[in-house]
């Protein structure tokens, strides 16, 4: 007999207000007048405020089950939704201001931004893969569009979409294969009971290795963990610099929470299978991302071998799967997304969004024609070194120590050592900033606008995860507790 | 709560650092101004700490005193602390939760240890603020703000006694020194700045993860790990790690130390930050960041691993032993003034390294040998001496060095020449501070070098008579670093005679569009304390730090004695 699934509404609402904003925008980006155009940044906005005042009441409601266990909204969920409406909010920010730099305004990003928003929300919260699918595909498919939105000036643009569009097939393969593979295994998509199915051992052990393998090469592609990285600094490079800013952010932590949702929820108990397997991809992942950020001269190239190496310090809280691995992975999360958001915001300062003027030296004295985006990339960059008090070195200890209590010392070890060679190239650049005349003929920079309250805003949520270094983590040991 | 608590010491320079964030880049005078008053208010606050420390009953002035009532009769304080339980009332302590789930605590306290490093931290600070008074103008709002950042930063390490605490105000002072000298510095400065923090880094990172080893090993059969310093020495976690990952933890924290101290071979980053530092920067690194070093050592190191200490102390002492030749030697060879300063600290560290390595090397023979112990005691005391003299007298000589340097543009000692001469006061008081770093007696540094070689060798010959391992080995190592101090004698004479005495040289006065003035006001505020420091610690050590430093560690020795002894 067919039972109805239970639906709680509260549950579904932070979905369906962005959603909902998504369609409007859209709407009115092609039909609206002109008047109506110029506010879709603050209908975005305030779409996104409202769902965040949805997540606040869902995380307050009696359950965070949802469509017969369809939608998993427990704090692992809640916590990675702030991050990205957050992560939405500024990009939609700094769309507003710089997205007219490339000559065309596409004014569709905004519902292409919500949508994708809606996409990795369903990541993060996802009890069954078929959700994790709806929302990676979601996603990607607005993110191919944005990564090509720079077309008509930029060549580079369209080369970085039809890589993105082809690789990022290519890893869907991998990850529909797998899922096949899983189901396959333990004759069930949705991840408790395939989690049931692992821990009683009735899981058909190769089928299951295959199926966790695929699906890690597919989650691999997206968050770009070195083998499958070859991508990232091409397309971070040519993508409209706005766009790239979400990329590096949104789709990567959204990756790495569909990863806990597979391997930890999922496969917690296959642990010993895929345990070393990431170990070795998080260190090569490290290695390779610091080492090649060195020698990097462009700006958005070395800032996207740089994300591949906070990718690969996130794998480490995967890799471990305990309570402190979550807490690092949760904690690293925000504090990648404000760091990261907060350099790429830089970036459009310094550069404009034109792909033109990428070479670090015209950051040269900086610190002399715009102190605030020279302080705020210090800070940035400071941070994603792991340098105390800044957020950063919590969220690195956190994933660390991990890594040690899963008995992974050397893997700690390297992560460290890895982290001690980022310092070269964060620092070069505060050494351009500050200690660097500027170029010849370079002016002060006024920033005003939306582009100033996004830059505030990454700053305040850093000193707000860093300063009373404490609080956050209680508050999610708290909410988290698993 | 008491106004003089060792929170708000900590703290206010941060506040004040704040306060300078906030105000426009061109009100200079406000800016000297609340840097004046902010490091005048915590030098205040820090002599009221040490007063208050002073008025505890003596058997209450360490960090781990537990009371009477809070243990039961038939109990121990290390029995409670492997219960979970938490006796100890650190002087003037103070204890918060502060991440309590991973067991990080906000624990704060002094001792005969922490004390006279933190008062020489904030007399040095209040020196360097009137120092830069008049010398730096560029950027100034952030110079001072950074200062200030460093003082929390060194103050904070000095009385932390949570290990995550401790990590954190060790590493949050590198970003303000790299910035010092990245900016403020010489023309090789980025270079200089990024070496530094470099080097700085790997050793601390290292220590980091011998720490969180520690830690998790501390934890256990549903326990969370914990970061109190009190409490691992107690509990010894090291005893339960199998095969060589105690020596792997020793080394992890010894590299974090000896390269922040900086012990020969890891001291290749000293000369050029100091060469390229402002003045002011120079006389902080010197004075107080490598003190950073060889105060983890003691507060660190010993406690946390002690019969690793014991196992590796005679490779500290050899390493000691070539420092101090080392750095002697090519001290000697410098045409460069500040370098020649930037060698002196390394050989000098080295004396504060030789004792502690000797005192290392016999910990548990300590409760059972009053004459070992009273000879390893005298060691330590001399080298936590050494330390506050070296602050004080190579924090001079940097001072010495940038006060001709502004008028000259030069450091070369070959440029100089008759300065008795033309500047009789300014000479006046560089003999006074090159003699005590020479180790002149009646002045600070002999005192101090006194007791480091007096110590080793008793300790070396009590052991010899006791018939312990490696005595002969420690004998000739003391007596190989004594070479040392002929060598330190000789080139500082020689700096002196180069550039003190023989005829004036005209080149020297071109460079200083020929006139040379002598001492100004504030150069005579900055260096009269420090001349007087010299002095009166030369003169009556015991009354002024001595007897202090000596109730610390024989204190220290005894209990690291009798937890290996059994």
């Amino acid at each position: 007999m067919y039972q109805v699934p239970d639906v709680h509404l509260l549950t579904f609402l932070p979905f369906v207000a962005v959603v909902l904003t998504g369609l409007v925008t859209m709407v009115l980006s092609a039909f609206g007048t002109e008047e109506q155009q110029a506010r879709l940044p603050r209908i975005g906005l305030l779409g996104l405020a409202v769902s965040g005042i949805a997540l606040l009441l869902a995380g307050t409601a009696r359950t965070n089950s949802s469509f017969g266990g369809m939608l998993n909204m427990d704090g692992t969920a809640v916590w990675f939704h702030i991050v990205f409406l957050i992560t939405t909010a500024l990009t939609v920010a700094l769309a507003a201001d710089h997205f007219k730099d490339l000559g065309a305004e596409h004014r569709e990003i905004y519902a292409l931004l919500l949508f994708a928003c809606m996409g990795m929300m369903l990541m993060a919260a996802a009890g069954n893969l078929v959700v994790l699918f709806i929302g990676l595909e979601t996603m990607s498919v607005a993110l191919y569009i944005m990564a090509a939105m720079g077309g008509r000036r930029q060549e580079s643009s369209n080369e970085a979409a039809l890589k993105y569009l082809l690789l990022g097939a290519f890893a869907t393969g991998f990850l529909v294969y797998g899922m096949a593979l899983l189901y396959g295994a333990t004759g069930s998509l949705a991840v408790a009971t395939i989690s049931d199915t692992v821990a009683a051992g009735s899981a058909h052990v190769g089928y299951l290795a295959i199926g966790l393998a695929l699906l890690t090469i597919g989650l691999g592609f997206k968050v770009a963990l070195v083998p499958f990285h070859m991508w990232a600094p091409d397309v971070y490079e040519g993508s409209p610099t706005v766009v790239t800013a979400f990329m590096a952010v949104g789709p990567k932590l959204a990756g790495f929470a569909a990863m806990w949702r597979i391997l930890h929820d999922a496969a917690l108990p296959a642990q010993q299978q895929w345990m070393p397997v990431l170990a070795v991809l998080a260190v090569v992942t490290m290695l390779v991302g610091n080492l090649a950020a060195l020698t990097q001269t462009n700006i958005k190239r070395l800032l996207a071998y740089s994300s591949i190496a906070h990718a690969g310090y996130i794998a480490l809280g995967v890799m471990a799967g305990n309570q402190t691995g979550l807490q690092g992975v949760l904690y690293y999360a925000a504090t990648y997304a404000f760091l990261s958001l907060a350099a790429f915001t830089v970036v459009l300062i310094a550069n404009g969004d034109t792909n033109e003027q990428l070479h670090i030296d015209e950051l040269r004295g900086l610190g002399k024609r715009a102190p605030l985006a020279a302080a705020s990339l210090t800070v940035a960059l400071v941070g994603m070194a792991g340098i105390p008090p800044l957020s950063g070195f919590l969220g690195k200890y956190l994933l660390f120590s991990a890594a040690v209590q899963s008995g992974h010392v050397a893997v700690a070890a390297i992560g460290v050592l890895c982290s001690v060679i980022s310092v070269y190239y964060y620092f070069r650049l505060i050494v351009l900033m500050y200690m660097q005349p500027p170029v010849e003929g370079a002016q002060q920079i006024e920033i005003t606008g939306y582009t100033k309250c996004a830059l505030v805003a990454t700053l305040v949520g850093t000193i707000i995860l860093s300063l009373p270094i404490g609080w956050p983590i209680v508050l999610m040991a708290g909410w988290c507790a698993v | 709560m008491n106004l003089f608590s060792v929170g708000l010491m900590t703290f206010l320079p941060l506040v004040g650092a704040l306060v300078i964030c906030g105000i426009p880049s061109r009100d200079e005078r406000s800016i000297k101004g609340v840097a004046m008053v902010t490091t005048v208010l915590t030098l205040i606050l820090s002599i009221g700490v040490a007063v208050r420390f002073g008025q505890l009953p003596s058997d209450q002035q360490r960090l781990d005193y537990v009371p009477a009532s809070v243990v039961s009769p038939g109990d121990t304080p290390k029995a409670m602390v492997e219960r979970g339980l938490h006796p100890f009332q650190p002087a003037l302590g103070e204890r918060r939760a502060w991440i309590p789930q991973a067991g990080i605590h906000y624990e704060v306290g002094v001792d005969g240890l922490s004390l006279p490093l933190i008062l020489l931290s904030t007399i040095l600070m209040v020196l360097v603020v009137i120092y830069s008074g008049p010398v730096v103008k560029d950027r100034i709002k952030w110079y001072y703000a950074f200062f200030l950042l460093l003082e929390t930063a060194m103050l904070g390490v000095f009385v932390s006694l949570d290990l995550f605490l401790f990590y954190l105000f060790f590493e949050v002072g590198l970003v303000p020194m790299y910035f010092l000298i990245g900016i403020w510095g010489g023309p090789r400065r980025e270079y200089a700045a990024i070496k530094f923090f470099l080097y700085t880094l790997v050793g601390s990172l290292a220590m980091l993860l011998a720490l969180l080893a520690v830690y998790f090993y501390s934890g256990g059969d549903g326990r969370v790990g914990t970061f109190s310093l009190l409490e691992l020495m107690y509990l010894q976690p090291s005893a339960r790690m199998a095969g060589s990952l105690p020596s792997l933890c020793f080394w992890g924290i010894f590299l974090g130390f000896a390269i922040k101290t900086p012990m020969f071979p890891f001291h290749t980053w000293l000369p050029d930050a100091h060469v390229e530092a402002p003045t002011a920067g120079s006389v902080i690194l010197a004075g107080v960041l490598l003190k950073l070093g060889t105060y983890g050592f003691l507060r660190v190191l010993m406690p946390l691993l002690p019969d690793q200490c014991q196992i590796f102390g005679v490779y500290v002492v050899a390493l000691a032993a070539i420092a101090i030749v080392y750095g002697a030697l090519v001290a000697m060879a410098q045409t460069d003034m500040k370098k020649l300063v930037a060698y002196s600290s390394v050989n000098h560290m080295g004396y504060v390294m030789l004792g502690l390595g000797a005192a290392m090397m016999y910990l548990n023979a300590v409760p059972g040998n009053p004459a070992l112990a009273r000879a390893s005691a005298m060691a330590v005391n001399g080298a936590v001496l050494q330390m506050i003299c070296h602050g004080i007298i190579t924090s001079g000589l940097f001072f010495m060095v940038g006060i001709i340097y502004e008028q000259t543009h030069t450091r070369m000692i070959g440029d100089y020449g008759g300065l008795m001469k033309v500047m009789p006061r300014y000479s006046g008081v560089f003999i006074v501070m090159a003699m005590a770093s020479l180790g002149l007696p009646a002045l600070a540094g002999f005192v101090a070098e006194f007791h480091v070689f007096i110590g080793c060798l008793n300790t070396g010959l009590s052991a010899a008579a006791a018939g312990l391992e490696g005595a002969r080995t420690l004998i000739l190592l003391t007596a190989f670093s004594l070479l040392g101090v002929v060598l330190t004698a000789a080139y500082f004479l020689w700096l002196m005679q180069r550039i003190l005495l023989g005829e004036v040289k005209e080149g020297m006065l071109e460079k200083a569009h020929g006139h040379l003035r002598d001492f100004s006001a504030s150069e005579y505020a900055t260096m009269v304390p420090l001349v007087i420091a010299t002095v009166l610690i030369g003169i009556i050590p015991g009354q002024i730090v001595l007897n202090l430093i000596d109730r610390f560690d024989t204190g220290l020795l005894m209990q690291l004695g009798r937890m290996l002894g059994g």
